[in-house]
């Protein structure tokens, strides 16, 4: 029986787990996530052209010609070998000017999605978590602004605030607030019922702190995933607004006013049109494909 | 073994499958065998994560498309389900094998009605025509004593409750006369009451249909009551198995032996007797262990347990245990108790703690209105344990969070320590003295929160301690008091088991030295094994700080176990309140005669059980009279439907609603001791 005193060899600690190294742990998870971001090719392909966009956003003055630069000899020129992407009607470089286009755009589009992420997740935390008279007045104010077309909303604010790019970026996050703010209410209101809320209130914690510190770290992943797919809109919504003469103005080489631009030119110089469209089009998708592919690795 | 002379109906052999996740294979099950003979009924139990689930979606081939069978074949007759081609597999499902699952609220279309459903599986599998399916429902359905099935073929899934729409999954598992039933933990999700009735009806069908039976459950009685032969599993291997009666009362695993110990039994009390927790924790998934698979957790390994992996040993008459020792399994003390732990403090008589008076708490208003407490009055003592019975639906709960002040009452006052709280908005001191413990540790713990984070905001606000040294130091005497290690406080509860998870909401409820403790199901999420630790570190909480618990639970045995009083709720009132040994002693209310005569027990000369019938009422519109009176089995007649019942007071201290007297009622319920029939014992 000599076995029987070996009692107790595995500690007195029921349902103990085996030691743990946090600092492990938490590197673990993290290296978890990023493996499941690059098994996603949808991932890798969108983050692939953003990253791509950011750099030209960031190096165009050194890596392409000056997108200002007119050559009064080739205007309207085709694609060629040294003009790849043809010239514009004032001889402008196209190639230069859609990679220096990036600028605009990636400065405009983040700066109005983390406005209207700042004003969304504080209104969707506060009408989530405390319900009630507030929450009834907010819905339908939301309710009112979508069944007006924002497109009509932002021109009028733009054409009697001033078209400065400040304005814009203003506009479009106000716009984004609201539309932020239901996705943000909607995960509260499932956090909330969670007993660490309640649990929470029980010790005495105020609602602003449990709003902050208990609900806002659980719904991150939800606002990431937000935040992502509202860069997409904001990216379109920039580009439109300049195609419509109300966002940025020339000489920029916006690609929505690139596009505005080249409309009038469309039968002889197709590429004026294309190549910025083409540029448009994929930061939008690339950023959509982002935004899917963290969607999906939090999901997991 | 006993089955090679019957016929078997199916076997598995040398079943491994492995769960593919991030690009791992973590396997889950490791050469599982066993076999069910034609008719029998085969138990599998275990706790979560030990594969019971897997060999019952193996069985049927309904594994998630990132399982892996690594192994093995399971021989349904003489064809492989595994090789099974699709066609014979749509063939055989409903027709020869068919499951019954946890859950009959998901496992139910609910946008077709319940006729249709049922008729639906006689169309396809026997090719009748529509009016003839239909008919063929309706009678399955009188054969799973649905009453009025004419009328509930024509219902749909949500008009239906728990019990009835768990018989309309039986009703559609046993339509074709199935050779195979797979059970997947069919009364978990029922109250205690309603699974009783399930599992008579699963016994007579048995009688009716000769099907094979896999019962996968985490419930040793049940199991112990409903089948012939009995397989226990852990971390994915078969470590026991042998015919029923014979492995619980002589199991010759470690592991079989401490699950049984482990388990409050009905009777038992923390006074006299100390639970006995299996210590550490199931090894995690899809790690290789080159030995036994418990060596870790057993008290008799040796050296070799954990060098080669034991084959199942034969130990009886078709009774084998995968156990190198297991000879020496039978001669296992049982754990010895701390001397701490021995000295019992007598529970201070203070005086009068809590008192609720006559509190209602409704929800919605006007029509809509669902009154959840009507009308309660407790009282509970400085240092005493009142234990609160009930079924779901039954207002514990409510109560719990107006008590606590998670709620505001409709009406009535609660009184604690002399001073009202009736309102939920109560000062630091108020929120110091009462605490709660949740039933969900996973759900009442922060997961972006540290365990050391979150004890330290309740040192803070509710011990008031402040300054980080001062918190580390408390902390640390905090932690050790619920057995928590140092290197437990630096995780996030995620990566902490159930039982830790548990512990740290225990400690945070008592950071401010509270004088009153609700525990809201503090065992029900988990399993048998941590229960019992937790319970263990209840009780000695209590008795170190003299602490008061309102201890709310379904399972009847861990109330006894633990509780001082008990008061038993029904449709949002006490009916039956009084002293522990009172309460569970006849006379007491029918309705507790009913709760304690549904619990499934190991033992095997267990009284034929007192049916209750219909449905619990919807508290929108309770029954006059007498709330019980619908499904009361003591129905006296008018009176019961339009009086309301007095309180009866029995001799041993007990309280009672109902009209029958107490020397009456000890007399009826006296009387089916005697009466009872020796049918319906477990084999």
């Amino acid at each position: 029986m000599s076995a029987l005193d070996q009692t107790g060899l595995a500690g007195d600690l029921p349902g103990g787990a085996p030691p743990v190294d946090v600092r492990r742990l938490r590197r673990q998870r993290r290296a978890e996530l990023v493996r499941a971001l690059l098994h996603s090719k949808t991932f890798l392909i969108g983050f692939g052209i953003v990253v791509f966009w950011v750099l030209s956003a960031l190096t165009w003055r050194w890596v392409v010609r000056d997108p200002q630069a007119v050559d009064t000899g080739a205007t309207l020129a085709s694609p060629s070998g040294d003009h790849w992407f043809g010239t514009d009607n004032l001889g402008r470089d196209v190639l230069a000017r859609v990679i220096a286009g990036a600028a605009p755009v990636l400065t405009i589009a983040p700066l109005a999605t983390l406005l209207g992420l700042a004003g969304g997740t504080t209104i969707g935390l506060i009408t989530g978590y405390y319900r009630g008279w507030i929450d009834d007045i907010f819905s339908r104010v939301v309710d009112a602004l979508l069944a007006f077309p924002l497109i009509i909303l932002a021109v009028l604010v733009l054409a009697s605030l001033g078209r400065e790019p400040r304005n814009v970026i203003l506009v479009i996050g106000i716009i984004f607030t609201p539309l932020i703010a239901r996705t943000v209410r909607s995960a509260v209101l499932v956090e909330r019922e969670r007993e660490y809320v309640a649990a929470a209130r029980l010790r005495g914690e105020r609602g602003p702190r449990i709003m902050v510190a208990e609900i806002l770290p659980n719904i991150t992943a939800p606002i990431l995933v937000e935040g992502t797919i509202r860069l997409g809109y904001a990216i379109f919504a920039a580009a439109t607004l300049a195609f419509l003469g109300l966002g940025i103005q020339d000489p920029s080489p916006d690609w929505g006013l690139a596009i505005a631009n080249g409309r009038a030119y469309l039968q002889i110089a197709w590429w004026m049109v294309l190549f910025p469209a083409a540029a448009l089009a994929t930061l939008v998708v690339s950023v959509n494909l982002v935004a899917d592919g963290l969607r999906r690795a939090f999901e997991e | 073994m006993s089955t090679t002379e019957r016929q078997q109906a199916v076997r598995i052999e040398g079943l491994s499958v492995a769960y593919r996740r991030r690009g791992r294979l973590l396997r889950v099950l490791d050469d599982v065998s066993f076999s069910i003979g034609a008719g029998e009924a085969y138990g599998l139990v275990g706790e979560s994560g030990c594969g019971k689930t897997t060999v019952a979606m193996s069985l049927m081939r309904y594994l998630p498309d990132n399982a892996e069978v690594e192994a093995g074949r399971i021989m349904f007759g003489d064809e492989d389900v595994l090789t099974a081609t699709g066609a014979t597999l749509r063939k055989w499902r409903g027709d020869r094998m068919a499951m019954v699952y946890q859950d009959p609220g998901t496992a139910l279309n609910p946008s077709i009605k319940v006729g249709e459903q049922i008729a639906e599986v006689y169309r396809f599998h026997k090719g009748m025509s529509r009016s003839e399916a239909l008919a063929a429902a309706v009678e399955m359905l009188s054969t799973v004593q649905i009453s009025a099935p004419d009328r509930v073929v024509r219902r749909y899934p949500h008009e239906l409750s728990g019990g009835q729409q768990q018989r309309i999954m039986f009703a559609m598992a046993l339509a074709t006369d199935p050779d195979l039933l797979v059970l997947d933990e069919p009364t978990t999700g029922l109250d205690a009451t309603v699974e009783a009735e399930v599992l008579d009806l699963v016994e007579q069908l048995r009688t009716q249909f000769d099907t094979s039976i896999l019962f996968v459950s985490h419930n040793l009685g049940i199991v112990a009551r409903m089948c012939e032969r009995v397989g226990v599993l852990y971390a994915g291997r078969l470590i026991e198995e042998g015919p029923a009666g014979e492995l619980f009362q002589n199991p010759r695993h470690p592991y079989t032996l401490a699950l049984l110990r482990c388990m409050p039994r009905m009777g038992m009390s923390k006074d006299v007797d100390r639970l006995d927790p299996i210590p550490g924790s199931l090894p995690p998934i899809g790690v290789e262990i080159a030995g036994c698979v418990y060596a870790d957790r057993c008290p008799i390994a040796r050296d070799r347990c954990r060098a080669e992996p034991p084959a199942i040993e034969p130990v009886g008459a078709g009774h084998g245990a995968r156990c190198f020792y297991h000879e020496d399994v039978p001669r296992i003390p049982p754990r010895e108790r701390a001397a701490e732990e021995q000295a019992q403090a007598e529970a201070a008589d203070g005086g009068v703690l809590l008192k609720v008076d006559d509190l209602v708490k409704a929800y919605g208003s006007g029509a809509n209105q669902v009154v959840a407490v009507a009308g309660v009055d407790i009282e509970v003592g400085r240092g005493e344990v009142l234990g609160l019975v009930g079924e779901s639906g039954s207002g514990k709960t409510s109560l719990a969070k107006c008590i606590v002040g998670l709620l505001d009452p409709s009406a009535g006052t609660i009184e604690f320590d002399q001073s009202d709280v009736t309102k939920s908005n109560r000062d630091r001191e108020a929120r110091r003295q009462l605490q709660m413990v949740f039933q969900n540790p996973d759900n009442a713990l922060n997961p972006s929160h540290t365990v050391r984070a979150i004890l330290r905001r309740s040192l803070e606000l509710l011990a008031g301690v402040r300054g980080k040294d001062k918190q580390d130091a408390e902390m640390d005497d905090l932690a050790r008091s619920v057995r928590l290690e140092p290197r437990h406080l630096d995780v996030r509860p995620a990566s902490l088991s159930g039982g830790l998870k548990q512990r740290v909401a225990i400690a945070r409820s008592f950071a401010g030295n509270p004088s009153m403790v609700l525990c809201d199901e503090p065992t029900s999420a988990l399993d048998v094994s941590v229960q019992a630790a937790i319970l263990n570190l209840l009780v000695d909480l209590q008795r170190r700080h003299g602490v008061s618990y309102v201890f709310i639970s379904h399972d009847l045995a861990v109330v006894r176990y633990v509780a001082d009083r008990i008061a038993v709720m029904y449709l949002g009132q006490i009916v039956d309140v009084g002293p522990a040994d009172a309460v569970f002693e006849a006379p007491h209310h029918p309705y507790t005669e009913a709760l304690l005569s549904a619990i499934p027990t190991l033992e095997p000369d267990a009284k034929a059980r007192m049916k209750l019938h219909g449905t619990l009422p919807s508290p929108a519109e309770p029954p006059t009279g007498c709330r019980f009176h619908t499904r009361c089995p003591r129905f006296l007649g008018e009176v019961c439907t339009t009086v309301e019942p007095p309180w009866q007071a029995t001799a041993d201290g007990e309280r009672y609603r109902c009209h029958i007297e107490p020397e009456e009622l000890a007399r009826l319920q006296a009387g089916d001791v005697e009466a009872a029939p020796a049918g319906g014992a477990p084999p």
